[in-house]
């Protein structure tokens, strides 16, 4: 028998192209007509919306417009359009300062405006690309105030990474001059934010943090075709531009974290621990390590030796190194060392290839642009098998606090919140309540928390328990962020839940077979996602498995969704669903299956939790097959918080398939 | 082929492919936000992007013009959080009260500005569900090749849109 959304569609498309009317249709499946009927009658009447079309007017201007935008290609102005979306009165007021500037360069460069505003696209390189920096820190000179200075950092940094990208393109040299301007420019912007107010500071931050997101496709793209010596170059630029992205938004929703000395510069400290492999160049433990003549050494350097050198470390990876130690006896390939974390497939730290060892111990979520500590031994291939590997947060406690707006995916206002697997949780889960929240900022802009602490909040009534606020957003702890208004804990004005009596029905819960399509042709409909979801595939929602229980769809308010995943809902306090108990495979023998959601990649290492007490950590080979949303896929499409199917070897650890239901983080654009 | 003309950075291809495509994508906007200077600036906003990520369009896999629509969707999305406002009232379809019309009627209520709001309550892919399917008319396989989903999905989608927009739609005149 046909299901009733079969027969409705079947009898939807009969009426659209004429051969039946609604009538006609009722009558063959007259036990449906009280339930058809209503629904036929929407689907005829949406059509006869009335006709809305631009006014000419506005296609000739939008027209217009997309030419401007499209003779100016490429990336930078692009990046620049953003900026003065985002930054318009500050554009108005620097309009005047932008003349001044350009009249200095004029008595300066005795060249004139034109000379000034030829060099706006030149790049690293060019004959005119000092007017262009020239014609900045003019710019830089007559911006007052720490808001719109930082603003000014902020757009140069944009800039440079926008240079770096479109010399990559053009497959020129890209110099290190220009990658590091862009550290210099956010910090510099991070330390004139100190004197912003903090809701500068989070309107500033939020947008450059969003902007620095939408570069990265382009610098993925570039390191793509980049000669192998720019790659690193550029592999550079991507650690600061998620180092900044999460720095950014880490203190543009927690501003009193301006205060702490942060930079998007890696790890300028370096220690590398190893056996001398090779005298000149001078490698100890797979790392090249400069001297100069004020570099302490103490005892004998030679090829063989244990010896541990400290220092800074500079570009590609070289340690500048201030003392070297050379311990008495050999070592062997033991090897320990930190770095910036450039690539995750495959892995690399301090621009080297780690790949980790089957039994390895990662601390952290491995991310790109976080700083990784190693420890292992050094390969033949000039690779680090890590037995051990400590990820350090870019920023150490951010403190997020709002209302939970969702409880799949976890929402704290509008962010989505990760529980780390050691997470503590305080009082119970539940829409409505008043989280506070301690972790740190992922680079898709989930947030990891490591402590969570709920308090019920203050209700009208009991009635809308379970019913989320309107769009309150996950405000740092700081009030006068939200111009002094407390950010939360208000409590809410405008529930319009349903009466009692109408709040236990669950809102797309089977009330009948009839009722209940179960979705098709095997794909998971997750129980109706609220409404305004930003365009991200969501992980499916935990399966109802024939259970009689509501649904009881949480109805968070317009938000963008990043799919994360969190869960059940039920006074759970662990967010990672309970569904992915280990379930016999389908194939007979050793091999296991187990159903749950990423929660690290490591090179080829994938750890899947199923459940808080119930994770595994299965490798990838060649021999492995990937789907992704029943397409085949490599490891690089997998995604932490992604709910996948794992079928493994228990004694090996080698999985066999993969399966990805959904993939998902968060992105701008609308494919990747 | 105009979009992959366009890929490769031909810009009157892409002009065309405006031309093409604005009415819909404003159309499309316009349900979502109710005002045509927002629909308009939104819209123009669709092009923009759409330009400079035209790279990552992969053509084939979703038709151009539900590309279009997704950033579309997005940007409606970003255009509310924005502007501070809860778009939405709780999600929860309101009861039918004693005194709502009866179904027959309910055609008759489907007046732009009643659906505008009221679709703002469904899910995402229900808002898409019905008005690539209704509004632009595109048949169940061009929906789900649209959005990536199975025939089976969408069938599913656009019983449960239609089935809520009911709900909400009694429930909306009951208020009255």
């Amino acid at each position: 028998m046909k299901r009733f959304e079969e027969i409705l569609d079947t009898c939807v498309n009969d009426i659209k192209s004429g051969k039946s009317s609604i009538e006609d249709c009722l009558k063959q499946h007259p036990e449906l007509r009280q339930d058809l009927e209503p629904l036929l009658r929407i689907a005829v009447g949406l059509p006869r919306l009335p006709a809305v079309a631009p006014s000419q007017e506005f296609r000739r201007r939008a027209r217009l417009a997309l030419e401007k935008a499209m003779a100016r290609q490429g990336l930078l102005p692009r990046i620049e359009e953003g900026l003065a979306r985002a930054f318009r009165p500050a554009r108005l007021r620097l309009s005047a300062a932008v003349v001044a500037v350009l009249v200095a360069v004029v008595v300066v460069f005795g060249g004139g405006g034109a000379v000034a505003y030829a060099s706006q696209s030149s790049l690293p390189g060019d004959p005119l690309y000092p007017v262009k920096t020239a014609t900045e820190q003019g710019r830089l000179l007559v911006t007052f105030g720490p808001a719109a200075k930082a603003q000014y950092h902020l757009e140069l940094a944009q800039k440079r990474v926008a240079e770096v990208v479109t010399l990559a393109n053009a497959g020129r040299p890209i110099n290190q001059g220009t990658v590091e301007a862009i550290a210099t420019q956010v910090d510099t912007a991070l330390t004139d934010l100190q004197k912003a107010s903090p809701q500068q500071t989070h309107a500033i931050l939020a947008h450059f943090s969003s902007q620095m997101a939408e570069t990265q496709p382009a610098l993925a793209e570039a390191q793509k075709h980049a000669s192998k010596q720019e790659t690193e170059r550029i592999a550079q630029t991507n650690v600061l531009v998620q180092r900044g992205q999460v720095i950014a938004r880490s203190i543009s929703e927690d501003p009193s974290l301006r205060d702490q000395p942060v930079s998007v510069k890696v790890a300028q400290q370096g220690e590398v621990k190893g056996a001398i492999s090779s005298l000149n160049p001078l490698v100890i433990g797979g790392t090249e390590v400069a001297t100069s003549p004020n570099t302490r050494i103490s005892g004998a350097l030679a090829v063989g030796k244990a010896a541990t050198a400290q220092g800074t470390l500079g570009a590609g990876g070289v340690l500048q190194a201030s003392s070297i130690e050379v311990q008495a006896g050999t070592e062997s390939t033991a090897v320990q060392f930190k770095g910036a974390i450039s690539n995750l497939n495959p892995l690399t730290v301090a621009g080297r290839k780690v790949v980790l060892a089957p039994d390895a111990q990662v601390t952290g979520v491995l991310q790109v642009g976080l700083i990784a500590g190693i420890e292992g031994e050094l390969q033949q291939d000039g690779s680090v098998l890590a037995s051990h590997v400590e990820v350090e947060p870019v920023l150490q406690e951010v403190k997020l606090q709002g209302n939970i707006t969702s409880l799949q995916p976890l929402k704290v206002g509008d962010t989505v919140v990760v529980l780390a697997p050691d997470a503590k949780v305080e009082g119970s889960l539940r829409l409505g309540a008043t989280a506070q929240v301690t972790g740190s900022f992922l680079n898709d802009g989930t947030f990891q928390a490591s402590s969570m602490k709920l308090s019920e909040e203050k209700q009208g009534g009991g009635e809308n328990q379970g019913q989320p606020g309107q769009g309150n957003k996950g405000q740092p702890g700081n009030e006068e962020q939200n111009g002094g208004k407390p950010p939360t804990n208000t409590p809410k004005q405008n529930h319009k839940g349903p009466p009692a009596g109408e709040q236990e029905k669950p809102t797309q819960a089977p009330s009948s077979g009839q009722e209940t399509p179960a979705p098709a042709e095997g794909q998971q409909i997750p129980p109706a996602t609220p409404g305004g979801q930003r365009e991200t595939p969501t992980p499916p929602a935990t399966p109802a498995g024939g259970e009689k229980k509501p649904t009881s769809t949480p109805t968070p308010p317009s938000d963008k969704e990043t799919p994360t995943p969190t869960g059940s809902g039920h006074k759970t306090p662990q967010p990672p669903p309970t569904t992915g108990q280990p379930t016999p495979g389908p194939k007979p023998g050793k091999e296991e299956q187990k159903e749950g959601v990423i929660v690290s990649i490591a090179g080829n290492n994938i750890t899947v939790e199923a459940n808080k007490n119930d994770r595994v950590t299965v490798k990838v080979t060649g021999d492995t097959q990937i789907t992704i949303d029943g397409s085949p896929g490599n490891v690089s499409d997998l995604r932490v918080g992604a709910r996948v199917k794992v079928q493994f070897d228990p004694g090996t650890g080698v999985a066999s398939e993969i399966e990805q239901s959904k993939a998902g983080s968060s992105t701008s654009g609308p494919e990747k | 082929m105009l979009i992959e003309k366009a890929i490769k950075g031909d810009k009157k291809a892409f002009t065309d492919l405006y031309e093409m495509h604005l009415t819909r994508v404003y159309r499309h906007i316009y349900y979502r936000v109710g005002t045509a200077s927002d629909a308009e600036d939104l819209t123009q906003e669709v092009f923009l992007r759409a330009w400079h990520s035209i790279r990552s369009y992969v053509p084939g896999k979703r038709p151009f013009i539900a590309w279009l629509y997704v950033i579309a969707h997005n940007l409606v999305i970003d255009h509310y959080r924005k502007r501070g406002k809860a778009r939405l009232v709780p999600l929860d379809d309101m009861p039918p009260a004693a005194g709502a019309r009866q179904d027959a009627d309910l055609e008759s209520m489907l007046d732009l500005d009643t659906v505008r709001r009221l679709l703002a309550k469904l899910s995402g892919d229900e808002q898409k569900v019905l008005m690539l399917r209704f509004v632009e008319g595109l048949d169940n396989p061009d929906v789900a090749s649209a959005l990536g989903k199975s025939q089976g999905a969408i069938r599913v989608i656009q019983f449960r849109a239609l089935r809520r927009l009911r709900k909400l739609l009694q429930g909306a005149e009951a208020i009255k």
